[in-house]
């Protein structure tokens, strides 16, 4: 078994995951992306 | 008047079986078979674990449901299908054995929970649980809340959660679900009481069967392994993965690794994910011979459209199914967990010992209600006399696992793991396998949104209630 201490949050990240504000944003963010790839899939590039 | 036959009221059943009847109207007869009364939303099932959620939340009677939309319903255990003469064979709760006759059928049965696969595995045989389905989940937090009480009267435990089985899948289960139980004892002011361990048989950390994800992420492509590793570090849980769990008894588990060696782990409670197999159903032919191996993969899986047969190293994401249709019976279709994966993404291990160690790939609640509804509208097409049109393969399909880290909609957070397409497409998308603008790692409050966004949308549109369809699978 490992524990790793690899890329602890900073203070800051720790502040904007909780942050009602940021996170609003954050949402209509996650959930505009998860709606546009699943209803407009990305086209294929070469 | 056509007769279809939806066996399964999980996920991909239940959307076939809505899309079916909405499309088909009173001209033809859409039945669902399922042993159980109720739908149970599954991945709420890890609140329920944790005693975060109360088990009524998470399920809703299917009989008034299914009435509502003029669906027949029987509450039985399909036990064999028979293709050549197009009925089932069910066994009903009282253990009559009757026939159902069908034109077009659809298994949409998940997974057989193989506990067997791992000695001394799983809820019956007392040693550890799983949160799969609704009574396992009961019993995991009825043990839980025993380490709790432990906990709180001073004493240290340990809590070991991960897969038991080398070809285990669900890994995004088991995370949602330490994730969780780390939170939980954080709110109760018990964390440090309890050393957290996770045991997988990932090839790395954040692999979760979908060989990991990489996202960019201020101005680098970050992979889902430091992406685990800095939230495990976070929350201060061990790991070991590269791991198959061989046997489990109280209060141990024994393991082989990636090198064939062997050790063992003490816990005293533990959530260990059983493999996934196909359901018991067997394929009997019109001579009343078995060709269930003829039809199915060698893990139960029912074949369909998919390429099968070629090394890891060879599958493309041409290989993958689109239709879910079987090959050998036209009018016989698999959606969600019970359609046979052509292989895995992950990169496939065997020990020196013989041992396969291979993370499987999970087909979750998104890919299940979109091949549910795929395969529902192959069957119209047919019914209408067209050939099957619709088309989505995994390795077209995006994928998102949240996985919650308490479900509270002021203080919680959830980790959100966003992919697309989820079967990596090395020809459209050489460096990565994935469209990088598409994909995303990212924790905070917003994904416990989204997931509880989700627990409430997904039991509205199960229920049919108005505008049911124009919810995205
Ligand atoms: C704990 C947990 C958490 C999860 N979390 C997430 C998540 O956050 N997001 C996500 O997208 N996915 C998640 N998943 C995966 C998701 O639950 C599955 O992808 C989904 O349930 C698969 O749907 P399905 O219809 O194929 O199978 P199931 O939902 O398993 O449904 C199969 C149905 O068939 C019935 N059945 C079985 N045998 C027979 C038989 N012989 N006759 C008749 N009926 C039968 C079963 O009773 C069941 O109702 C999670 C899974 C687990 C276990």
């Amino acid at each position: 078994m490992q524990l790793s201490n690899e890329m602890k949050p900073t203070k800051k990240t720790l502040f904007l995951r909780k942050c009602k504000i940021y996170q609003f944003y954050r949402f209509i963010r996650l959930n505009s992306k998860i709606l546009r790839v699943s209803q407009f899939p990305p086209k294929h590039e070469k | 008047m056509a007769k279809v036959v939806v066996i399964g009221a999980g996920f991909s059943g239940q959307t076939a079986a809505l899309y079916l009847k909405k499309k088909l109207g009173a001209k033809h007869n859409v039945t669902m078979i399922s042993p159980w009364p109720r739908f149970t939303y599954i991945p709420s099932l890890v609140w329920v674990g944790i005693d975060r959620m109360k088990p009524e939340k998470v399920m809703f009677e299917l009989a008034p449901v299914l009435q509502k939309k003029g669906i027949n319903f029987i509450q039985a255990w399909a036990r064999s299908i028979h293709p050549d003469d197009q009925y089932v064979t069910i066994e009903t709760k009282d253990g009559e054995i009757q026939k159902v006759d069908y034109d077009y059928v659809i298994n949409a049965t998940g997974p057989h929970l193989n506990f067997e696969g791992t000695e001394g595995l799983g809820p019956d045989e007392g040693n550890s649980h799983s949160i799969c389905n609704i009574h396992h989940a009961k019993l995991a937090r009825d043990a839980y809340l025993e380490q709790v009480k432990r906990m709180e009267k001073g004493e240290k435990v340990k809590i070991l959660v991960g897969t038991g089985h080398g070809q285990a899948t669900c890994q995004g289960a088991a995370l949602e679900y330490i994730t969780n139980i780390h939170n939980d004892l954080v709110k109760r002011g018990l964390r440090d009481r309890a050393k957290i361990m996770w045991i997988s048989n990932e090839p790395q950390l954040g692999d979760l069967g979908v060989g990991g994800v990489c996202a960019s992420k201020h101005g680098y492509i970050m992979k889902s392994e430091q992406f685990m590793k800095s939230l495990f570090a976070e929350q201060n849980i061990y790991y070991q993965v590269q791991t198959a769990v061989k046997k489990v008894e109280k209060g141990k588990v024994y393991w082989e690794n990636y090198d064939g060696e062997f050790g063992e782990t003490e816990f005293d409670f533990a959530m260990l994910i059983p493999q996934f197999k196909g359901t018991k159903i067997k394929y009997i032919d019109k001579d009343g011979q078995d060709i269930t191996d003829r039809l199915t993969n060698p893990a139960g899986f029912l074949k369909v459209d998919g390429n099968y047969g070629k090394p890891w190293e060879e599958l493309k994401a041409s290989d993958w199914p689109r239709t879910y249709q079987s090959p050998y019976y036209k009018n016989m279709f698999a959606a969600g967990i019970a359609f046979a994966p052509p292989g895995s993404v992950s990169k496939p291990h065997t020990t020196k010992n013989g041992t396969v160690i291979t993370a499987t790939l999970p087909r979750t609640g998104m890919a299940s209600g979109i091949i549910g509804k795929v395969a529902a509208l192959n069957i119209v097409d047919m019914i209408e006399g067209r050939e099957p049109s619709h088309k989505e393969s995994m390795a077209e399909m995006p994928g998102a696992c949240i996985a919650s880290i308490g479900k509270s909609i002021w203080n919680g957070s959830a980790a959100s793991i966003i992919m697309y397409p989820v079967v990596p497409d090395y020809e459209r998308y050489p460096d990565y396998g994935r469209d990088l603008k598409a994909s995303g790692l990212e924790i905070g409050l917003a994904g416990a949104w989204i997931k509880r966004t989700l627990h409430t949308m997904f039991i509205y549109k199960m229920k049919g209630n108005p505008g049911w369809s124009f919810i995205p699978e």
